[in-house]
């Protein structure tokens, strides 16, 4: 199938979560989808609530702040879920990822994420398996504490949460990362 | 000699556990779940709420399906999705009619497939649960290991990645303080031990009690940014229990904890410190009992300090 079939823009809209723990090499794949046209979430939305979450109370987030700043990325998932109405697009993280972030912190799902979770549906979601070994990994003192790993695995957990099966993607080149990626849509419909 | 006996029973409950799940299938109801699957150190950090069995449940059913979707023998994952009704094609069909999808996928006549293949596949998921569980879990009572880095600490522009490394901020600074009040307890017992002149023992309990105060402050400060359990501990661990690792330090009660926690800046020094203790309502007399406490030697059956071992 050709990349113009799969990007047909007066096709129904095809929504496609990229996600995984820090060190998944997310923006590079990301980066990939961009340099070959597919539209793709530009930057991570969430970085930029959690910087303004940390500017406003001049302090890193307590846990009387955490529930404040899932709404927060919650509603840009939501906006940036809805702001597509045709074709193809790909996610850099989707509304799941929330059951991950607060199990990360344990706190329990919110109502709201429940239901965002349930209506907003991506058509599929791709994760991608760490580039790096956990075990090897040297140069990150937390690595070794395996906070990496419990994020990824929570980020997992949190899809299956919400009744979707992922599809793992081989840690890999990006361009290839994003072959196998392509290869597993399906042919739109018009 | 078998040493491993309690991990051996571990594993034969885990399997046992895993054949009674089988008969059902995918996806996983909590009554039909064993304490030992749903015990597995991987499901209760999984869960969103580990206290509750459901939750539980809910974590092994996604557990399970991503043990499966990474199914370790290549040439039988397709027929363990099928067998434990991973896939839509056997969800929720009896086992025989998941075993012969599974035995058919795989090329096996069905009756061997039960006899010689099946148990295999459940050996394998057990030993993926088993291995998930070790990997997942830290030994958090531990102080975080260290060690030699290979080049500069480079972290990935993510969010949970900056939240990973606050929390392991937290966890370095309240060890950090940990470990230091540990070296003046030494220190005030070494002073003891050697019959010290009274006012360098003082001195040196001074200095404990500051170390002290400031372990104090480290815990609340995680408390205030992660609640009063360390994450992803393997069993309920406070950091107050951290706290506690330095060594025996004479009782305080909770407002005197409150006190000497507000008191403490890590940004400031001792002098700052006995400064603002000596001006707080009951400080000079906390810090007198501290001293008397921790420069005595109490019975050991009274509570008292720990010996730290004879020299020869």
């Amino acid at each position: 199938m050709s990349l113009d079939v799969l990007l047909n823009p007066t096709t129904p809209p095809r929504r496609y979560v990229v996600t995984g723990g820090p060190s998944a090499g997310k923006e590079a794949v990301l980066a990939e989808l961009h340099a070959h046209g597919i539209p793709a979430t530009e930057g991570e939305p969430a970085r930029e609530i959690y910087r303004k979450h940390r500017d406003r109370l001049g302090r890193h987030l307590q846990v009387g702040d955490r529930r404040a700043y899932s709404r927060d990325v919650l509603e840009a998932f939501i906006a940036e879920y809805c702001d597509h109405k045709f074709g193809l697009r790909f996610y850099n993280r989707g509304i799941p990822d929330g059951y991950g972030w607060d199990a990360f912190f344990g706190l329990g799902p919110y109502p709201e994420l429940e239901e965002a979770a349930r209506v907003y549906r991506y058509d599929a979601v791709f994760v991608l398996d760490p580039l790096d070994d956990f075990d090897s990994e040297d140069d990150l003192v937390w690595a070794k504490e395996r906070e990496i790993r419990r994020v990824h695995e929570l980020i997992i957990q949190g899809y299956y949460d919400a009744g979707y099966r992922p599809i793992f993607i081989p840690a890999d080149e990006p361009g290839r990362r994003v072959d196998f990626m392509l290869a597993q849509l399906p042919v739109p419909t018009t | 000699m078998r040493v491993e006996g309690g991990a051996d029973a571990t594993a034969d409950a885990l399997l046992k556990e895993l054949r009674a799940l089988l008969r059902s299938g995918l996806p996983v109801r909590p009554e039909l779940c064993g304490l030992t699957l749903l015990g597995l150190r991987g499901v209760k950090a999984r869960a969103l709420r580990p206290g509750d069995p459901e939750s539980r449940a809910r974590a092994l059913d996604g557990l399970l399906r991503e043990q499966l979707d990474r199914f370790e023998n290549a040439e039988l994952a397709p027929a363990a999705r099928l067998l434990f009704g991973a896939e839509t094609t056997t969800s929720g069909a009896t086992l025989m009619t998941r075993r012969e999808a599974a035995a058919q996928v795989c090329g096996y006549e069905k009756h061997h497939f039960r006899k010689r293949i099946e148990p295999k596949v459940l050996d394998l998921v057990a030993w993926q649960l088993r291995r998930d569980s070790e990997e997942f879990t830290t030994r958090h009572a531990t102080a975080p290991e260290l060690h030699a880095a290979s080049g500069p600490l480079v972290l990935p522009a993510d969010v949970f990645a900056w939240e990973a490394a606050e929390h392991q901020h937290a966890m370095a600074a309240l060890w950090g303080a940990v470990y230091l009040l540990r070296a003046e307890l030494l220190t005030v017992a070494r002073l003891i031990s050697m019959e010290a002149s009274e006012s360098e023992v003082d001195q040196a309990a001074m200095v404990a009690l500051w170390r002290h105060a400031l372990v104090l402050e480290a815990a609340a400060r995680y408390r205030a940014a992660y609640g009063a359990a360390l994450l992803h501990a393997a069993a309920d661990l406070g950091p107050q229990e951290i706290a506690t690792y330095a060594g025996w330090t004479p009782p305080l009660t909770p407002i005197q904890e409150l006190l000497l926690a507000e008191l403490a800046d890590p940004a400031e020094g001792l002098a700052d410190f006995s400064a603002r203790l000596g001006a707080a309502a009951d400080g000079a007399e906390l810090a007198g009992a501290w001293r008397r406490a921790l420069s005595s030697r109490p019975p050991k059956q009274q509570g008292g300090p720990e010996k730290e071992g004879d020299m020869p």
